[in-house]
């Protein structure tokens, strides 16, 4: 018999791949960030090595060849440090740092920045060789969840929390 | 998107450790250039300290590396290859022919000094220790030339030196 | 009880994922609601409407879309964003040594005002240009060739904006200027003069960037050229945690002119490898690096024919074969920093004609300049503490010229990094290096001094 929890997971992941908000989910899901793509882009999956290399700078390609464009939240919102924490293993003033120093360099700056996760989804959905991340109760239904390492919200080894 | 099946990640790693030696041999290997055995050109020798290619002798330092010296002619640290003892060189470029038995050049010249007392009594009585070490005669005059066959008058008053005998064709222009 | 509860999660579910299309995807004639629900139905839409236009005008600017309006903003230079930024230091250097070849007196110095000029083009299209500006050639003190000092340079001029009051004017270095395009991830063409991709203090370049207050002097003695102009490729390649990066070079290599002629036809190639891997116990990077060149000095000479025409010739007056291979490891574990380099670099006089002469020292008879090989290496340790971003680091080095008198040095150094903010960073440094010169030299042959430095980059 199906636990709770594979339950749950199950009806996340419909929901997610059917694009359809996640306000029911528990508040441990509510509380993941979620990598979005558009809904017709060739990204299925990202593994979390990928995901940290995309955010610092590094040139990816997604299945159909084509660079992908990564974007931030707002500097200093609580859920981009929450990824560079989580993802990039970087405090908000080492994160600083790292593009400070690759400026130096003579190498490629940050991602882009959007000032709202309205209005970032909305510009992944019409780019779908970007991604993004929200978190999981803020995902719109213009945009898909993305496995990172396989998992997706809800599952027990997922490891993207806010 | 560059990611590979787990089964291809290993292959992929196990590739890249076999090749890895390669790669550095072959980056070590490329250090060819460099001979410790034949650091120096023709003709040349190390220095015991290894800091200067030195000629061997009966060669002497040219514009071009170490070459022979012509006959009659000897290494000299100034001239490159200046004329034996008993002969003398008409001109600049000319080769060197004997003198004739009753002329002598000035003594000491090309004597090795380090001060006026090393030159001492001698016709070459200047010890010109800036550059040849070596005595050479004084105070001549450029014109006529006074000095010795083979050398001229070479003014270097304007360095506070006097006037020097030196091999023809070497006067700073 | 319980089942009855799992049937009706399985059921909502099931019914929900079925339904899902339908409700996620609008009516394509339909407007898009907007979320609040107090607003009158007719005025919701123009909010949403305009919201997506908005994201559609900034998706196609910051993705760099091929569209032609996107290509012409770029074009128009209204619209056109240059990023201007640099970094400039302060150094205030002390001797405490009798050390003839180092000033004994204490003094502050401006060292480094570095101007970067770049652009994102578009399409993965990007260039760069990083000017360092001068207070040289003011103060410029050559040496003469009976070893006095000559007549130390002096730019002073009148102002004509201040009353002719007197004006000391400087020079500019470029220090690098190219385009690239980034094709692939494993494929990025960059043309122009760029840095020398060896090692990690080349690369890291700046002064805010690199840990100590001075270079290494195996890495200031250029054993590979500092930068090249010329074409090169470079790239990376994932394989699970590990990077696998390389560059190739093509270039006139090292010259008198090299920034913008070659005196030879030869020219000079660069390799390196590198392999970076991410484990629990930090990053490990791994680099090589080839440099194989050819240096040619050359006079340009007229003459006249036999036959009475005008024609060139290009004599040459100087002219060696070098090779510089270089070996790079850097670990990063959390805090801590580990960096070394082992550099290696070759030089022979194949032209035996052109072989320079000697320095000839009293009492040495003249000679030639031996093929050498030069060897160097440092290692440098850092940790920065959890207080203030501070980072006491430690170091070692050695250099071996082996080209003339001069001969091996070494020098161990020591002190903090720290970093206020981000874009400033104070250094302190103090370092201890022996076997500058022989014995026959006056005063001492070890040299101990303090750097006290700000850097910060705007």
């Amino acid at each position: 018999m199906a636990t709770r929890r594979e339950i749950l997971k199950w009806s996340v992941s419909a929901a997610a791949t059917a694009g359809l908000p996640l306000g029911s989910a528990s508040a441990e899901v509510q509380g993941a960030l979620a990598v979005v793509v558009a809904k017709t882009s060739p990204i299925k999956q990202l593994s979390q090595f990928e995901l940290k290399k995309l955010y610092l700078g590094s040139i990816i390609n997604d299945p159909s060849g084509e660079r992908i464009v990564a974007f931030n939240q707002a500097p200093n919102s609580p859920d981009r440090v929450a990824f560079e924490e989580r993802v990039l293993g970087l405090s908000p003033d080492e994160v600083s740092r790292y593009w400070i120093d690759r400026k130096i360099r003579g190498e490629g700056g940050a991602p882009k920045a959007v000032g709202s996760v309205e209005l970032l989804q909305r510009v992944v959905s019409k780019l779908e060789h970007s991604v993004a991340y929200v978190r999981v109760d803020q995902v719109r239904p213009e945009v898909r969840i993305v496995a990172i390492d396989g998992t997706v919200p809800g599952d027990a080894a997922y490891r993207l929390f806010a | 998107m560059h990611r590979l099946s787990k089964l291809g990640q290993r292959s992929a790693a196990l590739r890249l450790r076999r090749l890895a030696p390669w790669a550095l041999s072959g980056l070590l290997g490329a250090g060819c250039l460099f001979d410790p055995d034949d650091r120096c050109g023709p003709n040349q020798v190390l220095s015991g300290d290894e800091t200067v290619c030195q000629c061997v002798a009966g060669y002497v330092a040219g514009a071009t590396g170490c070459v022979s010296c012509a006959e009659n002619e000897v290494p000299d640290p100034v001239a490159g290859c200046a004329c034996a003892e008993g002969y003398v060189r008409p001109a600049a470029g000319a080769v060197c022919t004997a003198l004739p038995p009753d002329v002598h050049p000035p003594s000491g010249v090309g004597k090795a000094c380090m001060a006026a007392a090393d030159c001492a009594g001698l016709d070459a009585s200047y010890c010109e220790a800036g550059f040849s070490h070596s005595c050479v005669v004084a105070d001549c005059t450029v014109s006529p030339n006074s000095c010795f066959t083979g050398t001229e008058c070479c003014d270097f008053t304007s360095f506070g030196l006097p006037r020097l005998c030196i091999p023809a064709g070497m006067c700073p222009t | 009880m319980k089942a009855r509860v799992l049937s009706a999660y399985i059921c909502g579910a099931g019914l929900l994922a079925l339904v899902a299309p339908a409700l996620a995807q609008p009516d394509p004639g339909a407007d898009v609601t907007t979320a609040d629900p107090t607003a009158p139905a007719g005025t919701a839409a123009a909010p949403d409407a305009n919201a997506d236009a908005e994201a559609e005008a900034m998706a196609l600017a910051l993705a760099g879309s091929s569209s032609e309006a996107t290509s012409a903003a770029v074009a128009d230079t209204e619209e056109f964003k240059l990023n201007i930024y640099g970094f400039t230091d302060f150094t205030y250097s002390a001797r405490f040594s009798d050390f003839a070849f180092a000033s004994p007196y204490p003094a502050f110095m401006v060292g480094n005002v570095n101007l970067y000029v770049g652009a994102e083009l578009g399409k993965g299209w990007r260039s760069l240009t990083e000017f360092r500006l001068l207070y040289s050639p003011h103060g410029n003190q050559p040496l003469n060739n009976d070893l006095s000092a000559g007549v130390r340079q002096d730019t002073t001029v009148a102002d004509p904006a201040d009353y002719g009051r007197p004006l000391r004017w400087g020079g500019v270095e470029i220090e690098r200027a190219w385009l690239e395009y980034s094709a692939h991830p494993l494929l990025t063409i960059q043309a122009g003069q760029w840095l020398t991709p060896y090692g990690i203090w080349n690369v890291d370049h700046g002064s805010p960037v690199i840990i100590g207050a001075r270079r290494p002097f195996v890495v200031g003695e250029a054993l590979f050229p500092e930068r090249q102009t010329g074409v090169q490729l470079y790239g990376s390649y994932l394989v699970g945690t590990t990077e696998i990066g390389y560059h190739l070079g093509l270039s006139n290599g090292r010259g008198p002119i090299d920034a913008f002629a070659d005196l030879d036809k030869n020219k000079a190639f660069t390799a390196r490898l590198s392999v970076s891997n991410e484990s629990p116990v930090g990053t490990i990077t791994l680099g090589g690096t080839l440099y194989r060149g050819r240096y040619t000095d050359r006079s340009l000479s007229y003459y006249i024919s036999n036959e009475g025409r005008l024609g060139v010739e290009y004599i040459a007056s100087s002219r060696y074969e070098e090779l510089g291979l270089g070996a790079d490891l850097r670990w990063i574990w959390n805090d801590l920093s580990v960096q070394g380099e082992l550099i290696t670099r070759e030089v022979a006089y194949q032209r035996e004609e052109l072989r320079p002469a000697a320095l000839a020292l009293p009492g040495q008879p003249a000679g030639f300049a031996p093929d050498f090989r030069s060897v160097g290496w440092y290692v440098l340790g850092a940790y920065r503490l959890p207080w203030y971003n501070v980072m006491p680091f430690f170091g070692g080095e050695s250099y071996h010229p082996n080209n003339g008198p001069l001969g091996a040095t070494a020098a161990i150094w020591g002190g903090l990094n720290v970093r206020p903010i981000p874009r400033v960073t104070l250094k302190a440094q103090v370092t201890h290096a022996w076997g500058l010169v022989d014995e026959g030299t006056v005063g001492d042959n070890y040299f101990n001094t303090i750097d006290l430095q700000a850097g910060w980059s705007f």
